[in-house]
C-alpha cells in the first residue's frame, strides 16, 4: 500500500454502472483525500445516487475500480460498516417508533455509539426525544437522519441531499454540524441541489452530468472558469457602448451585458464612460461568476455560457 | 490493517445482539399496533378452531389439527410476510437497515421474527385447545414438533422473502402469493387428507414443503405413524423426524439462495 492509497479516503477508476440497457456512469474517475468535503453535483439523473450507491456499497459497478478507505465496498461491507455513515435521501424509519426509541435502535448496530442525548444535542433535537417519528416536520425527520449518520463518529460520511426539505434554520444547523465533524477530522462526501451549500461547505466539487464527470476542482478554481459579467439597462439615445479591455459585449435591444476577466478595471473604464456622457445606467449589476452560472452552463449541456444571459429566472433550487 | 483500524473494528455489536435489537424492535412495533395484532393472532385462531371442530377420533382429529397448523404457517407466515417484505421495501426501511451494520440476513431474520413468533404461539395455542377441549393427548415429543414448526415456519419465510422480489407493492401480494400459496397447500395432509391422492402423486407431493411439516407434528404428536404402527416413544419419534427435517432443510437452503441471488432491497427505479 503506498502513501498516497492511504492518503485518499476514496479512490475511484473508471467506474461504470449500468441499469439494464441503460448506463447511468460512464466512466469517472476520483479521488477524495482524507479530512477533505467533497461534493457532488449534477441535475436528477445525472448518476450521483449511483456513484453514492456504489460507494455504500449498495450496489456493484459494472467496470471500473472503488475502493472505499482503502477497501472494495461490496466485499468488505462488514469490515467498512462501522468506520462509514450514511444519510440516505429519504425514509426508512418506522413511524411508530419515538424518536428516542429509533436512536436507541441504531446505538445496538453501531460500534461505540453516542449517548442517545448527545446525538440529537448535535442536531438540535433534545425536546423532541419522546415525539413519534411521523410528528417530526420534514427538516427534523432529516436531521434525525443526520444523528443516526454520525452515531458512530464515522471516519468517511456520505450525505445523499442532507438538507432537502429543511427550512433555512435547519439548514444552517446542518452545515455547522457538518463543518464541526469535518475539524473533528471527518471525511465527507457530499451531493446537493444547493449551490450555494457546496460554495459554502466543499473543500473540492465535481459536476457530473449523463453520467461523467465535467468538471473538478474546487470551488473557487472551478468558477475561475467563467468570466465575471456587468449587465444594465442603456437608455434610449445614447452613443454605442465602448469596447472595454478584453471583455465581450453583447446587447440585446436595450440589455448589454459584458462579460470579462478584469471585473474591477473594465468596470472603472464603463463608469468613467458613463459618467462622461452623462448616461444613467438602469439596473446596472456587476458580480463575478458563480458556481451557479457554471453549473447551468454545463446542466444545460451548453459549456460555453456566453449566450445563456436569460437563465437567471430559470435557476435550479438556488437559495439565497 | 493498522492498531487505528483494528480499535475501530473492536466494540462492533455482535450479529446476535444485532438480531436481538431488531427483534425487540419488531416486538415494539406489535405493541404500538394492538389492534392489528390482536387481529391477526385472534382471527386465525378463531378459524383454526372452527376448521378442527368435527366429529373425529383422536387420529383424525390430530391429522386435521396437523393440517391446519399449516394452513396457517401458510397465510399467516407465508402470505403475511411477502406483504411485509414489499411494504418495507417501499418505505425504505430495508435500504436504511443495509448502509448499517446489520448483514443481509439478519435485517430479513429480524424482520420476520415477529411474525413467526405470532405464528408459533398460534400453534401452540391450537394444540392446547385440542389436548383441553378434544381430549387430544399430550404431544410425545414437543421438542420435534417445535423445530418442525420454526424449520417450516423459517422455509415459507425464505419463500415468502424471494417472492418479494417480484411482488411490487403490498397489495400486488394478493396476485403474487397465489401460486405459491396454492403449492403449499397442495401438500398431502394440509387441506388434502392424507390417503385421498393416488398413492405415487402422493409420495411424490409428500416432498413439498408442508408435507415433512405436517408429517412429524402428526407422528411426534401421536408417537406413531397414522394409522397405527409401533409406539416410537421421544427417541423414536426424533429419529422419525430427522429425514423429513433434513427435507425441510433442503427447501430452506433452496429458498435462501433464490432470496440471496434475487431480493429487492429497494423500490424499482422510475
Amino acid at each position: 500500500m503506498t502513501d498516497d492509497v492511504i492518503d485518499s479516503v476514496i479512490d475511484i477508476e473508471g467506474l461504470r454502472c449500468s441499469y439494464g440497457t441503460f448506463e447511468a456512469v460512464r466512466g469517472i474517475s476520483l479521488r477524495v483525500r482524507r479530512g477533505e468535503l467533497f461534493a457532488l453535483l449534477g441535475t436528477n439523473g445525472a448518476g450521483k445516487t449511483t456513484t453514492i450507491e456504489v460507494l455504500e456499497g449498495l450496489r456493484r459497478a459494472s467496470a471500473g475500480r472503488v475502493r472505499v478507505l482503502g477497501l472494495d465496498p461490496v466485499r468488505d461491507r462488514r469490515a467498512l460498516r462501522p468506520r462509514t455513515g450514511v444519510m440516505l435521501q429519504k425514509g426508512g424509519f418506522s413511524d411508530s417508533l419515538t424518536v428516542r426509541e429509533t436512536v436507541d435502535l441504531w446505538r445496538s448496530f453501531t460500534a461505540r455509539p453516542r449517548p442517545v442525548d448527545e446525538a440529537l444535542d448535535l442536531v438540535g433535537l433534545s425536546d423532541k426525544l419522546d415525539t413519534g417519528v411521523a410528528q417530526l416536520s420534514g427538516g427534523e425527520g432529516r436531521r434525525l437522519e443526520l444523528a443516526l449518520a454520525v452515531l458512530g463518529r464515522p471516519e468517511l460520511l456520505f450525505l445523499d441531499e442532507p438538507t432537502t426539505g429543511m427550512d433555512p434554520a435547519s439548514r444552517r444547523r446542518t452545515w455547522e454540524v457538518v463543518r464541526r465533524l469535518q475539524e473533528d477530522g471527518t471525511s465527507v462526501l457530499l451531493t446537493t441541489h444547493y449551490l450555494e451549500e457546496a460554495e459554502l461547505l466543499a473543500d473540492r466539487v465535481a459536476i457530473m452530468r449523463a453520467g461523467e464527470l465535467v468538471t473538478v476542482g474546487t470551488p473557487d478554481t472551478v468558477v475561475r472558469t467563467l468570466p465575471a459579467r456587468i449587465t444594465f439597462r442603456l437608455p434610449a439615445g445614447s452613443p454605442p457602448v465602448p469596447r472595454l479591455g478584453g471583455a465581450s459585449v453583447e446587447v440585446d435591444g436595450d440589455r448589454v451585458t459584458y462579460e470579462t476577466r478584469e471585473l474591477q478595471s473594465d468596470l472603472s473604464d464603463l463608469l468613467a464612460w458613463a459618467n462622461g456622457n452623462a448616461i444613467a445606467l438602469g439596473d446596472l449589476a456587476a458580480r463575478p461568476a458563480s458556481l451557479e452560472d457554471v453549473f447551468m452552463g454545463i446542466a444545460t449541456g451548453d459549456e460555453d455560457t456566453g449566450d445563456n444571459n436569460d437563465n437567471d429566472d430559470e435557476r435550479l433550487e438556488v437559495t439565497r | 490493517m493498522t492498531a487505528a483500524v483494528q480499535e475501530r473494528t473492536t466494540g462492533v455489536p455482535s450479529a446476535a445482539r444485532q438480531l436481538g435489537a431488531l427483534v425487540r424492535m419488531e416486538l415494539l412495533l406489535l405493541r404500538r399496533n394492538m389492534t392489528a395484532t390482536v387481529l391477526s393472532v385472534v382471527t386465525p385462531m378463531v378459524i383454526g378452531v372452527v376448521l378442527v371442530s368435527g366429529d373425529y377420533d383422536t387420529e383424525g382429529a390430530v391429522a386435521r389439527t396437523s393440517g391446519v397448523i399449516g394452513m396457517m404457517a401458510i397465510f399467516s407466515v407465508h402470505h403475511h410476510l411477502v406483504t411485509a417484505y414489499a411494504s418495507r421495501r417501499q418505505e425504505m426501511v430495508l435500504k436504511r437497515l443495509r448502509v448499517g451494520l446489520p448483514a443481509d440476513s439478519t435485517i430479513l431474520v429480524g424482520a420476520a421474527s415477529a411474525t413467526v413468533l405470532v405464528f408459533v404461539v398460534q400453534a401452540v395455542a391450537l394444540v392446547g385447545y385440542g389436548m383441553v377441549v378434544s381430549d387430544l393427548p399430550m404431544p410425545v415429543n414437543p421438542l420435534t414438533m417445535l423445530v418442525a414448526m420454526l424449520l417450516g415456519a423459517a422455509v415459507l419465510g425464505a419463500f415468502a422473502a424471494a417472492l418479494s422480489a417480484v411482488t411490487r407493492s403490498s397489495e400486488a401480494a394478493m396476485l403474487t402469493t397465489l401460486p405459491t400459496v396454492a403449492i403449499f397447500l397442495m401438500a398431502p395432509g394440509v387441506l388434502v387428507p392424507l390417503g385421498t391422492m393416488p398413492p405415487a402423486v402422493e409420495d411424490a407431493a409428500m416432498f413439498l414443503p408442508m408435507g415433512p411439516f405436517t408429517e412429524v407434528l402428526r407422528t411426534s404428536w401421536l408417537g406413531h405413524e397414522l394409522g397405527g404402527g409401533a409406539e416410537l416413544g421421544f427417541l423414536g419419534t426424533t429419529v422419525a423426524a430427522l429425514p423429513w427435517l433434513a427435507v425441510l432443510v433442503a427447501w430452506l437452503a433452496l429458498a435462501g439462495w433464490i432470496t440471496k441471488r434475487y431480493f429487492r432491497w429497494e423500490p424499482r427505479h422510475s
